[in-house]
């Protein structure tokens, strides 16, 4: 491929590839552990499905 | 998954493995439904596994430590009705009811979670919300989907809220 021709290119090339897939995923990687969500999580669905809401939603399902 | 990994992560899948287990088992019994489903363990297991094997695959690709909520949300409901741990008992009729009760539950985990998430009462919720779990439900059962675009419509959510939180009216 011409855009490998030289390794200045490459360098290029890669600097690309790596801007343009890895690093989104890592400028988003500012995720706490999960571990210490997971009860709160639970709760949350606990007192959504437990709620007057929820029972309209299911009724006109 | 190697076996030294499984052996790590085994505290953390058998918490989830819990969590998930309840969170299932609350909407059966608010349904009504604790005489014609049932988890079946193993394959919540199966989702379990399944759930931490791909989001390994894809930290290891994109090398990260941690993945985002809208990931693992996306990423839990994806392999929840990929598996349908809900099963109808023999005995059960198959109806409205029961026949989609994966997808009901799954619809139910994602919304309490996003509003969690961001700090909002879910009570609160009003028609918008009802037209939004029934469109969300609808399309479990019927259009086809997969982690990645769970993930971007939860993101989607994340944004549309903190927008909203910081006064970020539409320009449209």
């Amino acid at each position: 491929m011409a855009i490998l021709d030289s390794a200045q290119e490459t360098r290029e090339f890669e600097k690309l590839l790596d801007e343009g897939y890895y690093a989104h995923e890592r400028s988003q990687n500012n995720a706490e552990d999960y571990a210490k969500k997971e009860d709160r999580d639970t709760e949350a669905v606990h007192k959504f499905v437990n709620s007057a809401l929820f029972d309209e939603i299911c009724n006109q399902l | 998954m190697d076996v030294k990994t499984l052996r790590e992560l085994k505290p953390r899948m058998t918490s989830r493995f819990t969590h998930w287990l309840d969170e299932l088992q609350d909407v059966i019994k608010q349904r009504g439904l604790e005489n014609e489903v049932q988890v079946n363990r193993y394959l919540l297991g199966k989702a379990v596994v399944d759930y931490f094997e791909d989001i390994i695959r894809l930290k290891a690709f994109e090398e990260i430590e941690r993945c985002n909520e809208a990931k693992i949300y996306g990423y839990h409901a994806y392999w929840i009705m990929k598996r349908k741990p809900i099963q109808i008992l023999p005995t059960a009729e198959i109806d409205a009811k029961t026949l989609h009760i994966n997808e009901l539950a799954c619809a139910t985990m994602i919304v309490s979670k996003m509003y969690e998430e961001k700090g909002i009462d879910i009570a609160q919720g009003g028609a918008e919300l009802k037209r939004f779990f029934n469109l969300l439900y609808y399309s479990f059962k019927y259009r086809e989907y997969t982690q990645k675009t769970l993930e971007i419509m939860i993101d989607a959510f994340f944004l549309g809220t903190t927008d909203s939180q910081n006064g970020v009216k539409n320009m449209g």
